[in-house]
């Protein structure tokens, strides 16, 4: 340890040690040693999956690549950086960042699966060959967070982490509850309808769909999707276990978490639907349960659904057995569940507070460290359509607590769903007028206050890293693919300072802890590896564009220090990094890592 | 998300009714002026282009991509996709063209597709 003095450190290390209920003696030698990257923490720093041969028609196989370095970029500091950076330079803060983990209970009757027959493209996002192994997938994810724990630059401890939005792919109440727990290392069970698969990739008449035990007669079938008699089986044949984060974790709204399919309000016959005995395998049925009703409903979805000509009804259902915990849950339900958590790594709340329960205001901040503190939007619109805004209400209370971090020399980090791409939804309810900004005004907000060093966000599925510029600086937008699509990466971020008055953003893309190629297994990482090469062969969601550029995936952001970093001494980061590294270790223990 | 791209046309017809709730079912924005940015970047990085304004790139109109960047050095990067032709694109650094040819294959290219 540099920054703290010996009476300091032995001071913290107790503090620690009485958090994390490890004991000191075990506690101290371990946090004496310095913080040192490890050469070996997985990540596309050291290998990346890439597309490989043919294995049937067009369908391909994927394969390992050579890792990524990390480029620099300096759209916002305009001026080469210095090369003694990088000897410099300090963590102050070390973030994971997940979004759009998508997580599908795909034998639910709530689901329309079917929509794809009208427009592939169009309804891409309500069937995936993969839909099956989304636990799987998540799980895996969660498990290349702990493997990248520590800082693969630094050898800093994880701090926190985000999720930005679209967790539940379509409202269910089980996703959600899975989504959590597979956050915070609880197992959850897949057989939601008993032991054997019920859906529409088991059933021969729905020939639109990949069914892996026999993919001919259709779309996926004449593109060459690989014959898996075992698969089904597989995905729902034991829990699905997760490690668990290893940091705290905050989540804010995504539009998958607002409307249903992120798109489309929720009518009474969908939530019955959810929880009955009944699943559509047709295009006609499940527009004509979606329709039911309609002549009295308002619904988007119904108007849109009747626009298509769908409303003629018809057979198209299979028994299924119902399950009530799929029950679709509503707006405030969101916020609420995520007090139902485990108490480590939380925090409870996972950023909404009770004052957000009292008031239903669905924004929060918090402090991720004494110098660092994150702003989690809702930017989704609650009246239709997948694009979001930022409504006034929450404009001026950002700008507020922008005033405050200005003032006070805090850093902070903008987290939201939606990115600058997407910002652009008006959609009111009639006699609501509370006006809603896009991305111009919001980008020109956070323009106006140097502290604003990044903004983290989802929702287009790919790897995208944005700047934002004034005359003399700027902040870098950075938007990460999802868990459903392929490429099915996240990412880590890092904010260090260069101590030569500039400030770098580090981000580094991680790939699932699962192989390229698939094994027959079962287990949580083969099917996970499965679900990513079938994503990557998922053509209507034009999966390779959304790995992004080389100055999209493994990048060094840098910017123009808003302040005088000083004011943040060794001291202070080394207690900080002393509390997380414990709160770590006590992590491992626990799991045996 | 996910987008619902094919409900554009359908959005905008009954968009005509003057129902904000129904214009907002319109696509995601982005995927051509995405695609177009990946690719224009791939090339750059292929032919070893010090950058220091990434290309960012707009949509006209007609849905024509337009992207604008500068080099390290200061020279102007641009890269054109006409509307007409989605999958073209043409890169500039200087006055020099570097690159005309295919969007998809140049990202295809960079995923590791063999050819």
């Amino acid at each position: 340890m540099t920054g703290l003095s010996r009476r300091q450190f032995l001071h913290a290390t107790a503090v620690a040690a009485a958090a994390s209920g490890l004991g000191f003696d075990f506690l101290a030698p371990q946090l004496a040693r310095a913080a040192t990257p490890s050469a070996d923490i997985p990540s596309t720093l050291l290998q990346t999956i890439r597309q490989g041969s043919v294995l049937s028609g067009k369908y391909r196989t994927l394969t390992t690549g050579p890792g990524e370095p990390y480029l620099p970029r300096i759209d916002v500091l305009r001026r080469s950086p210095s090369p003694a950076r990088t000897t410099a330079r300090r963590s102050l803060l070390y973030l994971g960042h997940l979004s759009d983990l998508h997580v599908i209970e795909a034998q639910s009757p709530g689901r329309i699966e079917p929509m794809i027959v009208q427009a592939h493209s169009a309804w891409g996002s309500a069937f995936h060959p993969q839909d099956p192994l989304s636990p799987h997938a998540t799980a895996a994810m969660v498990q290349a967070f702990s493997d990248a724990r520590y800082s693969p630059l630094t050898g800093a401890p994880m701090s926190a982490a985000i999720v930005t939005g679209d967790s539940a792919d379509m409202h269910s109440h089980l996703e959600l509850r899975w989504y959590i727990d597979l956050m915070d290392g609880l197992s959850v069970d897949p057989a939601t309808g008993g032991p054997e698969w019920q859906g529409v990739q088991a059933w021969s008449e729905a020939t639109w769909a990949y069914r892996p035990g026999d993919p001919s007669g259709g779309d996926f079938g004449d593109y060459g999707f690989p014959r898996l008699p075992d698969l089904l089986a597989q995905a729902i044949a034991q829990p699905v276990k997760s490690v668990g984060l290893p940091a705290p974790w905050y989540a804010v709204y995504g539009n998958h978490d607002t409307l249903l399919l992120g798109t489309f309000d929720i009518s009474p016959q969908l939530r019955a639907l959810a929880v009955g005995a009944r699943k559509s395998y047709t295009l006609d049925a499940t527009a004509s349960t979606a329709l039911e009703g309609w002549a009295a409903g308002t619904s988007v979805l119904a108007q849109v659904l009747a626009a298509l000509g769908l409303a003629s009804g018809g057979p198209g259902f299979k028994d299924v057995t119902a399950n009530p915990e799929r029950y679709l849950f509503e707006q405030r339900d969101f916020m609420a569940e995520h007090f139902r958590t485990e108490p480590t790594p939380g925090p409870v709340g996972h950023g909404f507070t009770a004052h957000n329960l009292a008031s239903g205001e669905t924004w929060w901040q918090a402090d991720l460290s004494p110098r660092i503190r994150a702003f989690g939007l809702d930017t989704c619109n609650a009246v239709a359509g997948p694009d979001g805004a930022v409504p006034e209400s929450q404009m001026r209370w950002l700008r507020a607590q922008l005033e405050i971090a200005q003032r006070d020399q805090v850093l902070a980090l903008i987290f939201s769903h939606h990115n600058s791409l997407t910002l652009e939804n008006r959609a009111t309810r009639p006699g609501v007028d509370e006006k809603l900004s896009g991305a111009e005004e919001f980008v020109a907000m956070l323009l106006e206050f140097p502290v604003v060093v990044g903004w983290l966000n989802g929702h287009t599925h790919l790897n995208q890293i944005l700047a934002h510029t004034t005359a003399t600086g700027g902040f870098w937008e950075i938007t990460t693919a999802s868990c459903i699509d392929f490429p099915q990466q996240q990412q880590v971020v890092e904010i260090v300072d260069n101590r030569d008055g500039t400030l770098s953003l580090f981000t580094t893309v991680l790939d699932h802890a699962s192989p390229a190629v698939p094994g027959n297994s079962g287990s949580v990482a083969d099917l996970a590896a499965r679900s990513r090469e079938l994503a990557a062969n998922d053509w209507a969601e034009t999966p390779l564009m959304r790995r992004g550029s080389p100055l999209d995936r493994n990048t060094e952001l840098l910017l123009p220090a808003p302040f005088d970093l000083s004011v943040i001494t060794d001291a202070q980061l080394e207690a900080q990094h002393v509390t997380e590294r414990a709160r770590i270790l006590a992590y491992e223990k626990e799991r045996g890592l | 998300m996910k987008r619902l791209l094919g409900v554009c046309t359908l959005a905008a017809t009954l968009a005509l009714a003057g129902c904000s709730q129904v214009a907002a079912v319109a696509p995601v924005g982005g995927n051509h002026l995405t695609e177009v940015r990946f690719a224009t970047i791939d090339v750059l990085q292929q032919k070893g282009v010090a950058l220091e304004e990434v290309p960012t790139c707009t949509r006209a109109s007609d849905g024509a991509i337009s992207c604008a960047g500068t080099t390290a050095d200061g020279a102007a990067v641009t890269a054109v996709s006409p509307a007409a032709d989605p999958d073209g694109f043409t890169v500039t650094v200087g006055s020099d063209t570097v690159f005309t040819g295919s969007v998809s294959a140049v990202i295809d290219q960079a995923a590791g597709v063999a050819p």
